[in-house]
Order: structure tokens, then sequence, then C-alpha cells
């Protein structure tokens, strides 16, 4: 049987008249890592701060490692947080911050120096001991937060945009190491970020989050290949979403009329349009073929090369077709040049067709 | 290297202010050692009598006695209380923390004259016996407002995070304020301190409406002064410059220790 270290139910947060969180359920089993990942505002950390205990919710329940959240703190609690910022404690050294959560659990001395020399070891710390955290790196600082935190063996440790200082070629490293510490301590990590890459690269389920609420949940794979709607396809990797009217329904394939022809694809869950019905249809640029046709492609249409872009692996290329744009990365060199006729299409099983968003209306802004 | 036409004149103005500010200290220091008893040039020789003479002044002890103990009781309580009000106005003052700070702080704009006529009002309505007890609570009164603008200037700069992380680390309110705020508020306690202990100690109008019999150093030296400003004046004057000179020194080397562990 499945075990759930996290567990909320209809859970509300408001602050004032402003609604952070609207009502969200989710379970996250144990020993998993989970991102809730989303833009600024999206209720992404209120929900963390919530299973802390740091905000009390206004309404539902949360539950981690199977016991009701108690209102008041004390050293024996299931969480730990990592914050955004470290929250180190300025004055204390390094071995001062990594024990002051074990000192709290009135732990004896000689256990407490075993375990944070545990930690340090763990975390290749034993060289930063005895100094101040305004003495060390920014990657050093977090660290010492996630060995502050960890030392203390919690059921699930929260991470607040724990990378979010660092630079990126520190932050790529960093997120090596976070998933080798997870997969080290086997605990349950629940990482909140607005970055799309970083979800992907650490998780096992992403939680996509919009407005307060989770729009989706699933595995990174499910969510890139099954985005349920445009907002998610935008979100995570890019997206050519088109507006288009629904032509026919058969099961979970659909037929959408665009202003450049029809187009086949399949609907994500349990959606499904009426015949006539505004959709957007989505493709993923990768997914576009661009070049002299024929393609041989279930889609095929002409237009012209607007930019190209070269980015190393890939170039993107932009094709102008009638009043839209369709994105296309190609792999390498692309071959054509600017203001050439091109053909270009895909593959009807790349194609989803998703619920109209007047957000994504008159494709994606470049 | 360039050069600047200001430079000179920046430099010769830079001594300027400097002799303005310590030419009055220099020529005070330099008279408590004159033989003469009038405090005029040319001086005359050198002589320790004057401070011989402070020495020998029981009367004097007793004051220097009575500020220090007034001086000491009003950092001690002035520190303890205008603190928790900063952390207090800070945690909890949401919208109206602001306010409430401007609100405290009104009594340093307040003449001292006033604040001391206030207090003699105040002690004579509940027919309060003066002394150094009302002394120290109208010096208290007085510093108050200095700490908490201290106190609350140190927590602009304080982040909220430091203290839910010791929450989620499972500290209570009390063992949170001593291990995290408080350490991060030293700089602040010891200037706020400092700050006290000056303003009390050399403190005269506040002191002259509240206290009884008991003399504190500023008021003999205010009382001695009635007879002219005599040798035996420069030399406490002297006496009092020099430590609170290296008071100061101490002070801020002490203050120095405490951001290096503090400063992010």
């Amino acid at each position: 049987m499945k075990q759930y270290d996290v567990e909320l139910s209809g859970v509300v947060k408001r602050f004032g008249s402003f609604t952070a969180v609207d009502g969200i359920s989710l379970v996250v089993e144990r020993g998993k890592f989970v991102t809730l990942l989303g833009p600024s505002g999206c209720g992404k950390t209120t929900t963390l701060r919530m299973i802390g205990g740091l905000e009390v919710p206004d309404g539902g329940t949360i539950r981690v490692a199977g016991e009701p959240l108690s209102p008041d703190g004390g050293a024996n609690r299931p969480t730990r947080m990592v914050f955004q910022n470290y929250a180190l404690f300025p004055h204390m050294t390094v071995t001062e911050n990594v024990a002051f959560g074990l000192r709290m659990q009135r732990l004896p001395r000689g256990e407490i120096e075993q375990r944070v020399n545990e930690m340090f070891a763990l975390l290749g710390l034993a060289s930063q001991l005895g100094k101040y955290p305004h003495q060390l790196s920014g990657g050093q600082q977090q660290r010492v937060a996630l060995a502050r935190a960890l030392v203390t063996r919690p059921r699930v440790l929260l991470l607040d945009e724990p990378l979010g200082a660092l630079d990126l070629k520190m932050r790529k490293h960093m997120q090596n190491e976070l998933k080798r510490l997870q997969r080290e301590v086997g605990i349950t990590f629940v990482y909140v970020t607005h970055d799309q890459e970083e979800a992907m690269n650490l998780s096992d389920s992403i939680v996509v989050m919009d407005h307060g609420h989770i729009v989706q949940h699933g595995s990174p794979s499910e969510i890139y290949q099954d985005p349920v709607s445009a907002y998610v396809a935008d979100f995570i990797g890019e997206a050519n979403l088109l507006v288009a009217s629904v032509i026919a329904v058969d099961g979970t394939a659909a037929v959408a009329e665009t202003e450049f022809g029809r187009i086949a694809g399949h609907l994500p869950g349990d959606f499904r349009p009426r015949s006539g019905e505004k959709v957007l249809v989505c493709v993923r640029p990768e997914h576009v073929a661009v070049g002299p046709g024929p393609l041989a492609l279930d889609f095929e249409g002409a237009g012209t090369v607007r930019d190209i872009a070269y980015l190393g692996g890939v170039s993107r290329i932009a094709v102008q077709v009638g009043g839209a744009v369709v994105r296309a990365d190609t792999p390498g060199l692309f071959a054509g040049r600017m203001a050439d006729a091109t053909a270009f299409g895909w593959q009807a099983e790349n194609v989803r067709v998703l619920p109209y968003d007047p957000r994504f209306d008159g494709g994606v802004e470049d | 290297m360039r050069r600047d036409p200001v430079k000179p004149f920046l430099a010769a103005w830079t001594v300027l202010v400097l002799l303005f500010l310590f030419a009055p200290l220099f020529v005070v220091a330099l008279f408590s050692f004159n033989e003469s008893a009038i405090s005029r040039f040319p001086i005359r020789g050198f002589t320790l009598a004057w401070y011989q003479k402070l020495f020998a002044n029981t009367a004097l002890h007793e004051a220097l006695w009575n500020s220090l103990i007034v001086a000491i009781a009003t950092v001690a309580i002035s520190t303890a209380l205008g603190i928790g009000a900063a952390v207090g106005i800070h945690r909890y003052g949401g919208r109206y923390g602001g306010a409430l700070r401007s609100f405290s702080l009104t009594p340093m704009m307040v003449p001292r004259l006033i604040i001391g006529i206030a207090l003699l009002t105040f002690y004579n309505l509940f027919q309060t016996n003066l002394s150094l007890l009302t002394v120290i609570a109208g010096h208290v009164v007085m510093t108050l407002p200095y700490v908490i603008l201290i106190a609350s200037a140190r927590l602009v700069g304080f982040d909220k995070s430091m203290e839910e992380a010791a929450w989620d680390l499972g500290a209570g309110t009390f063992t949170i304020f001593r291990e995290v705020t408080l350490p991060f508020l030293k700089p602040a306690v010891i200037a706020a301190a400092l700050m006290s202990f000056t303003l009390s100690f050399d403190e005269v109008v506040v002191t002259f409406f509240t206290t009884g019999n008991d003399n504190t150093l500023p008021m003999m030296i205010w009382s001695m002064l009635r007879f002219g400003i005599t040798p035996e004046v420069n030399s406490i004057a002297t006496l009092t410059i020099v430590a609170s000179g290296a008071f100061a020194l101490v002070a801020e080397m002490s203050l120095r220790r405490a951001q290096v562990g503090s400063t992010r």
C-alpha cells in the first residue's frame, strides 16, 4: 500500500481579500521528489508554508506523515524548511547553525556532534565548520541551510526556491547535488520553483499551479507530453498555440479548423469539446519540421521564413503563415534563408487540442 | 594624478571644523593645569593642585556616585523597555507600526524643560517623594525614545525568515528572541545603552526638577558655577572628557566586534 507523507484536502488560504490558495487537494507519496511549479503569485509558496506550519490554512485539512498538522511548533514537527534566502543565523558559526535544531531537540552533546559531522561529510562542508555564514559563497550557504534542516531527520523536507539566488552554473550543479542528496537520505522533498527546467530535472512529479489552483499533477514526461491546458503547455517548454474551431471529435481524437487548414490531434484527459467549439491547437517546436516540401507528414502547410535563430544544438525557425507564426526547432544549422518560401508540418500524434484560453489567443508572442 | 582645485580648500575647511569642535575643550583642559585661579591668558605655571582639591572633595564623590547609579539604572531599564517595545512594534505593529513608532519617539522632540516640569507636576499629583528613584524614572522617560529609535533602525534590516527558521527548527518564542533576535540587535543594544548612559550622565534640567536632596555630578558642577568658572570646574570637565572619550572608544570597538558576526 502506498504511504502518503503529505495530504492536502480542500486547502484554502486568504490574505485579506486575496485568495492565495483556492481549495487545493494533493497527495505526496513517501520518498518522492515533488515540485510545486508556477509563476509568482500562483500560491505555490503559500502552499509550501502551510505544509510547514508557517501559515495556518483558512479551510481544508493538511496531514503530514499521517497526522493532522498541529498549530503549535516544537522540535518534533515532521517537516523542515529550506528558505529561499537560506535564513542562516548570521551570528552563529556553520557548526552552530547546523547544531541548532538538534539542540532544540535536546539531544545529548555527543550525538549532536556525531550527527553534525555526518551531515558535513554528506554535504562536503568539513572545511567550513568554524566560519560564519557571511564568509561563505552562495553555494556553500545553500549547503549549510540543507544540512541544518536535514540533520534533524525530518519526514518531509520543504524547499522554497532554494536555488533562486545562485548563478546559472552553480544552480545546475546544486540541482544534481539535490537529486543525489534526496536519493541518499530517501525522504520526501517538496520543492517550490518557477523554473520549469529545474522542475523537469529534479522531480518525480510536478504540480503545476495557477491562481491558487492545481492545474495539473503528473510526472515530468506526462506534463510535457500531455499538457491539459494551454497554460501548462506554455509554461513547461515551448509551444505553438493556434486558435481553432472543432470540426469533429472521435474518442480522444479531434480535428479542428485553423486559419491555415484542418489539423488533427489528441484531446487530453476528459476534455471532449463540442463541434464548433473554440479550442487551442498545441504543437511543440521540436515536433515541427521545416524544409522544402513535400515533407510526407500528417499535416503540411506553406509559409515564409521570418526569423532564424541558431541556438547551438538546434536552430529555431519562425515561419510566417498568413497572420500566424509557427516556430520550429530543427537540429543543427538551418539550410534555408530569411524570406524563403518553405514547407512546414507535423505528425498528428504530436498535436494536442486544448481548451480555449483567452490568455493565449493570438498565438505566442515572441 | 589630476590636480583637484577643491582639495586644499576642503583640507582647510576640515581643519577649521575640527578647531571649532575641539578648541573649547582644549582650553578647558589647559586651564585645569593652570596655577592661577583665574582662567585667563597668559598661563602662569603647571599644577595638579586643582585635581588634588577635587579628589579631596567628598560632596563631589557622592555626586559622582549618584550620577553613576542613576545612569546605570537608566541604561538597564531604558534599554530593556526600548528593545522590547521596538521588537513588539516591528513584529505586531502591522499597518499601525509606523504610527506607533513615530508616536513613541515624540518625547525626544519635547524640550527637556517641559519634560522636567511635566514630571514634577506628575510626581506632585501622586505626592511622590522626590529621590534618585524619581530621577531615574525621569531619565528613562527622556532616553527611552532614543533606544526605540536605534533598535527600530536596526530592525529594518531584520530578515523575518531567520525567526521563522528558528521556529521551524523547534525553538519557542523566548528561545527565538534570545538566540536569534537579540544577537542580531546586539550592536543596537550597545549603541542604545551608550546613548542612554551619556544622556543620563550629563543631564541637568530633568534632574533639577525630579531630584530631592540628592545631587548628581552635573547638578554639582552647575551649582559650583555660581561662583564663576573655577579651575576646579575645569578639572572635572577635563576628567569627564577623558572618561567619555575612553568610554566611546571602548563602545565603538565592541560595536565593531558585534557587527562582524552579524553583517551578511
